[in-house]
């Protein structure tokens, strides 16, 4: 009993056993016969049907179940048998349900059958296709059925041959169809067809090539068609070249393409570009001394001879030219099964023409040229910019690393045309054009594009953004200060640092771009515009970045902090009031961009790190968003900044052999200077501290200032030992520093009171330990004061034994410092101060570390050099600090 | 599966071994390449650039071979005797550079010479690429160590400004760079040279500037760094390998010298090249007695030991399975497509023509099936939307030509009923008329 209930039910939805039964009912009751009549709805429910279950696939779990496979079999053959008298029946519904399931039979049927019959299938599909009395719907299901049924033929190579004789005798009838004014979507079948059989069975259409060329040419030219259709057919004329299968064709049709495009500009531009443009850009297509190829399409342009007057120039232009770029674009990234060369250079020049044209009158005026045609050509030139930029972007794109030697080139034509446009989709665009290159260019890239990127953002970014408002001014005060401070560092230092000249005032002045908030981006824009920051700061963020890193980590920090603060709440709103990109997204783009500003390596460390971390932190409990799911990423990402598993690359003594107390200072040691900011925060200090030298120490120490750069070897070997006592101090004050902030945000308050100071980069944290600590730790206070002597003391090494001096020196910090709870810091520090191999002198070199007198040091010569030798070749003067060439 | 192949400075052809198995491999002929002479361009062939033959010859080749034999297939003839060789991962460039301190930076595809500068006061030693190869890094014979935007190398209006197109000029080595190689990381990588003067030294790509100089007992002439950049080994003349520290903590135990924190050893003489297996544990290194090691990195041991010949190994480089060389036999025009025509002498004199500027792809072979979606179900789904809706011409064409054929059928169906009509009615006639007949008979 049981076993004859399991073989009557399935074991579900998924066992093949249902499938032939299931068939057999749609033939028998969905699909019409003779007597039964043709409904629309149902063909659709048996097409759903089919595919869902895939009914003709014929593809058993279990081959050994012969019962099943014959079932199938049969109940397909009946399901093919009625399609067969369906696609012949005279009634145009039923063979028009007939034909159109006898291509979609040919893609999901199993291979045997497919070999077997397909023969049969092209005949009855041809005998209708070619039937007088052929309706055009009729036609239409005919032809994506032939499209289908050649598409599975390729599938199978070793029939290659038989498929090319097939598609000989579809050629024709295909030209013909396209050559005749039959309405758009039989065009579109019908180019659909004649691209898979280019692609597929190339050499059947050998003989029509010109034909193909022409009748395809004369459709673009006609622009008649919408978009989908035109698509079309500029991808037919760009797998044209596969027809004949080498690199001159290619090379011919990408020519004769260009010359289309340039002849129908100069007609359009007349008198808004320099007269000589056009010839020039001609003179690249072809060489002088060469002949022109034949124009695109052959002698005459069948479309264009009856081209009715009515149609004015400027309503063909931007169809017949994005039409015939988008041919290009896809000759340039679509692969060729050939080597093909292409011509960057044309492809540039046509590309630079159609972007320099802004509708402004130029030269001498044409009698001919009136401001009607001016109006209309400026109603159009968006349009055509966005399809040319498209082309910028398939250039790029398709030439990938071998854009090398034109990478200059693409750079000047794009930032010149950057500082021009206005439009935001154009605007998008361009940022588009502008990460993409920073990414697939890498470094070299963003040394060209950083100051333009930087330009276009700030003024795109900051124009709405309430700078000295009280909310924000509360929420992020030191913020402000950091920007009014390098507001004006940053004028200073563009002087001598921007490589491409700056004509335009950039965003950085943000009391001016206050005032005008009616040039608001659009959120789009300004997306955009953040996400090729994102890309600068993750290709280039450290390299040569010094002069714009920290305004942009300022500006990503503020536009983060702006966008949340806004608006948790009118999210909503702000979504209906803007179409395409939502407030969500925006938000999302500034925390990755934050998230690459935080990450990205820069000289110093970031001071907007907890911030941040705030951010992320809030943003990860919206829970079900993406921004959750960005902020837990970039919470893991930053993991490494606060805990990081490398330790720095810049020399420093090595630890004790007590290395679990060891560890632990390397690591409060590492996250506080990750990288090279120990060593710019040095100098500072030990400047800092030489205030509170007494006064003849301090006319000493400026004469040294002047001598450093001469430093002698001793001299540099003691700066060693200098060097590390101060560098101590510093670790204890990273600590300090550390501990009861945890937060660097009130620190950068300070910092940039003394940047101005100083020299600019300078012992930033450093100053700003005097300080935090007395805000923060108030008991300190009188313990600081003696610590600086102590500080001192270590600075002047004349009084001090080296040997031993520096854990002397520690010990008895240490017993200062008892009381409170950096003991084992200062651990760290003696363990870290007796176990002195030395640091590589490099590092000093580099320094503006004041140096002793040498009369100081030359008793102490002999003595204090121990490893002199590893010194010898390293003592050279160092030239790369300040390296006249890298600015 | 890893090749390493190896070349000599004395023509012993390149030699190539299975990195696991040990097995040799094909065994590629007439081969005495000079240091980092030998590259294997983006999978596809291997280059190598020759050693003069005899001191006096002004010039000497660069020869290209296919994977599948062992005949030089391709011999350029460039101005100049070229050392180091380089390419991008693509494969779409090679730089040479030239024994006057020329770099010389040619296209794969077509084999022009897009570029030649001078770079060196005197012969360069060694090129590398920074990891996002935006950056050419050249080491010279004469200590110094110069970076290259490549883009600006091409930026003709930049060099007509004056400027120097190098970003850095390191010069803190004092005697002939012997090898430099680049870490990862897009602008933040870090740089490693070894040279004569006994030291390496690391740089900062991003700051342009030393972080740290490492002595070594002896000259170091090749160097590799481990994949987590945690340390690098240094191939040193005395026939050691040294361990150094980059990111780890070294501990003063072991007398070899500041960052230096072991050594492998197998009593062999000088190490001459260095390369890191990507399985992050081998290490190979080719040394003057012409044996090629293999070297467990985990265990400190040598796994294998590979001879190459008679004479001084000079290149060792790892080549992961190189392209297609176990799929079905190529077409010969394919295959000829993967080769690379010889690279030019001079740039083209037609600098400015436009033929010039062709940039020559060769892409993938691939089944282009992006255009090749089936449509009938789509056209038929859109179709039957229109019937359903008789939104189109087409439809409104086949209700038509539907209510005609109906109509048509109508009419046989009248007719039918008319015909029948009408005999009935002569029927009824008849017998009325024969029923009369036979009433008033």
């Amino acid at each position: 009993m049981a076993a004859a209930a399991a073989a009557e039910f399935v074991s579900g939805m998924d066992d093949c056993r249902l499938k032939p039964p299931m068939l057999r009912s749609v033939v028998r009751d969905r699909l019409p016969n003779d007597k039964r009549p043709f409904r629309p709805a149902e063909l659709t429910a048996v097409l759903s049907h089919m595919r869902t279950h895939g009914l003709l696939s014929e593809r058993h779990s279990d081959i050994a179940e012969r019962k099943l496979v014959e079932a199938w079999r049969s109940a397909v053959d009946g399901w093919v048998e009625r399609i067969l008298s369906l696609a012949s029946n005279s009634a145009p519904d039923k063979c028009w349900a007939g034909i159109c399931l006898l291509g979609v039979t040919s893609e999901e049927c199993c291979p045997d059958r497919f070999q077997s019959s397909y023969a049969i299938w092209f005949h009855k599909l041809i005998e209708n296709f070619q039937s007088p009395s052929a309706t055009h719907i009729i036609k239409v299901a005919c032809c994506a059925s032939l499209a289908d049924l050649f598409t599975r033929l390729a599938c199978f190579p070793y029939l290659k041959k038989d498929g090319t004789l097939l598609a000989r005798k579809v050629i024709q009838p295909v030209i013909q169809i396209l050559n005749e004014d039959v309405g758009e979507t039989l065009w579109d079948v019908a180019v659909k067809l004649l691209c898979t059989l280019m692609s597929f069975f190339p050499s059947s259409i050998n003989q029509h090539y010109d034909t193909v060329e022409a009748v395809l040419t004369s459709k673009i030219m006609a622009a008649k068609c919408d978009l989908n259709t035109s698509k079309k057919f500029s991808l037919g004329l760009a797998i044209l070249p596969k027809v004949k299968g080498d690199e001159e064709s290619f090379c011919l049709v990408i020519q004769k393409i260009l010359i289309a495009i340039n002849s129908i500009l100069t007609d359009a531009f007349q008198g808004l570009e320099e007269e000589k443009k056009s010839s020039e850009v001609m003179r690249m297509i072809v060489p002088p001394g060469k002949d022109p190829p034949p124009p695109l399409g052959g002698q005459t342009l069948p479309g264009e001879a009856f081209e009715p007057a009515t149609r004015r120039l400027s309503e063909l232009l931007v169809p017949r030219v994005t039409t015939l770029m988008h041919s290009c674009c896809i000759m340039l990234t679509k692969p060729y099964p050939f080597p093909v060369s292409i011509p960057v250079r044309p492809l540039l020049a046509t590309v630079r023409r159609v972007l320099q044209v802004d509708g402004s009158f130029h030269g001498t005026l044409f009698p001919l040229i009136t401001s009607m045609h001016q109006e209309l050509l400026c109603a159009e030139l968006p349009a055509l910019h966005l399809g040319c930029l498209d082309f910028l972007i398939a250039i790029i794109t398709g030439l990938r690393s071998q854009l090398l030697p034109h990478g200059a080139n693409v750079v000047r034509l794009l930032t010149e045309y950057f500082r021009r446009a206005r439009m935001p989709a154009i605007r998008r665009k361009v940022y588009s054009i502008v990460q993409m290159l920073l990414i697939s260019m890498g470094v070299g890239m963003s040394l060209y594009l950083a100051q333009e990127v930087i330009n276009n953002a700030f003024a795109d970014l900051t124009d709405n953004l309430e700078l000295g408002s009280s909310e924000l001014l509360s929420n992020m005060q030191s913020s402000i200060l950091v920007g009014g401070t390098f507001r004006q560092n940053y004028h200073k230092k563009r002087k001598r640092a921007s490589v491409i000249p700056v004509e335009h005032s950039n965003g950085v002045d943000l009391s001016v771009k206050t005032c005008s908030k009616k040039s608001q981006a659009p959120l789009s824009v300004k997306i955009s515009a953040l996400k090729a920051l994102e890309a600068l700061l993750t290709m280039g963020g450290s390299l040569k970045s010094e002069c714009w890193r920290p305004d942009v980590d300022f500006l990503v920090i503020i536009v983060a902090t702006n966008a949340f603060d806004a608006s948790w709440a009118n999210e909503n709103k702000l979504c209906l009031l803007t179409d395409e990109s939502s407030f969500a997204d925006y938000q999302l783009a500034t925390l990755e961009v934050l998230l690459a500003s935080l990450l990205s390596p820069s000289h110093s460390r970031s001071p907007y790190l907890s911030q941040g971390l705030d951010l992320f932190r809030r943003g990860r409990q919206e829970t079900g968003s993406k921004i959750a799911t960005f902020c837990a990423h970039a919470l893991l990402a930053l993991e490494v900044l606060i805990h990081p598993r490398a330790l720095p690359l810049v020399d420093h003594p090595p630890p004790n052999n007590n290395l679990s107390v060891g560890e632990g200072f390397y690591q409060s040691f590492a996250s506080g200077n990750f990288n090279s900011s120990t060593k710019t925060n040095l100098p500072s200090f030990s400047k800092g501290d030489l205030g509170l030298l007494d006064e003849e120490d301090e006319e000493l120490s400026s004469g040294w200032f002047d001598e450093e750069e001469r430093t002698s070897l001793e001299n540099s070997n003691l700066n060693d030992k200098y060097n590390k006592t101060t560098k101590q101090l510093l670790n204890v004050s990273e600590d300090i520093m550390e501990k009861p902030l945890a937060i660097n945000s009130e620190v950068s308050h300070p910092v940039l009171e003394y940047e101005d100071k100083f020299s600019q980069n300078v012992g930033v944290e450093m100053k700003s330990f005097g300080r935090g600590e007395t805000t923060i730790d108030k008991e300190k206070t009188e313990e600081s004061t003696p610590r600086n002597e102590i500080s001192v003391h270590n600075a002047s090494p004349n009084k001090m034994d080296f040997g031993q001096g520096n854990s002397a020196v520690s010990t008895a910090e240490m017993t200062l410092w008892k009381s409170d709870s950096l003991v084992n810091i200062s651990e760290n520090m003696s363990n870290h101060g007796s176990n002195a191999p030395g640091l590589s002198i490099d590092k000093i070199k580099q320094d503006s570390t004041p140096t002793r007198t040498p009369n100081l040091y030359k008793g102490k010569d002999a003595m204090l050099s121990y490893d002199s030798d590893s010194f010898s070749l390293d003592s050279l003067p160092d030239i790369v600090d300040g390296d006249p060439d890298s600015e | 599966m890893e090749l390493i192949v190896a070349s000599s400075s004395v023509d012993t052809g390149i030699g190539c071994w299975d990195l696991v198995s040990g097995a040799e491999q094909l065994r590629y002929r007439s081969s005495a390449s000079p240091p980092h002479g030998l590259i294997s361009v983006s999978r596809r062939f291997l280059a190598s650039s020759q050693l003069r033959e005899n001191p006096s010859s002004s010039s000497a080749p660069i020869f290209f071979w296919s994977w599948e034999k062992p005949q030089v297939q391709v011999r350029s003839f460039p101005a100049e005797p070229i050392g180091p060789l380089v390419s991008d991962s693509d494969g779409s460039y090679i730089i040479g550079g030239g024994s006057s301190g020329a770099i010389y930076l040619w296209e794969v595809a077509s084999g022009k010479l897009l570029n030649k500068w001078t770079a060196h006061y005197r012969s360069v030693t060694c090129l590398t690429l920074s990891d996002d190869e935006s950056l050419l890094i050249s080491g010279s014979e004469d200590g110094s160590i110069r970076v290259w935007p490549l883009l600006m190398i091409f930026d003709d209006i930049a060099k007509e400004s004056g400027e120097n197109i190098y970003r850095y000029n390191f010069s803190e080595h004092a005697l002939r760079v012997t090898s430099i190689i680049s870490g990862q990381g897009l602008c933040n990588s870090i740089v490693i040279s070894s040279s004569e003067d006994r030291t390496c030294k690391v740089w900062s790509l991003s700051e342009g500037r030393l972080l740290r100089s490492i002595s070594f007992p002896s000259i170091i002439d090749a160097i590799a760094m481990d994949p987590g950049e945690h340390i690098f080994y240094a191939g040193c003349r005395d026939g050691k390998i040294y361990v150094a520290a980059l990111n780890v903590e070294w501990n003063p135990v072991r007398n070899y010298g500041k960052f230096i924190i072991d050594s492998l050893s197998d009593n062999s003489k000088a190490i001459t090249c260095l390369a890191f297996s990507l399985d992050g544990v081998s290490l190979v290194s080719g040394s003057e007695d012409g044996m090629i090691r293999v070297w467990n990195t985990k265990t400190g041991q040598m796994t294998r030991l590979l001879k190459h010949a008679k004479a001084p190994v000079s290149n060792v480089i790892i080549v992961r399975q190189p392209s297609k060389i176990n799929q079905v036999s190529l077409s010969r025009k394919h295959e000829q497509s993967l080769m690379a025509p010889p690279l030019d002498k001079y740039t083209d004199s037609r600098e400015d023509g436009v033929e010039s500027k062709a940039v020559k792809m060769i892409h993938q072979i691939s089944d282009d099936f992006d255009n090749s979606s089936y449509c009938a179900a789509l056209v038929m789904s859109s179709q039957i939307k229109e019937l359903q809706q008789n939104a189109s011409s087409g439809a409104v064409q086949m209700e038509l030509e539907r209510l005609r054929a109906e109509c048509k059928r109508s009419m046989q169906t009248v007719q039918q009923w008319k015909k029948l009509y009408n005999d009935l009615q002569t029927t009824f006639v008849n017998e009325l008329l024969n029923g009369v007949n036979v009433d008033g008979s």
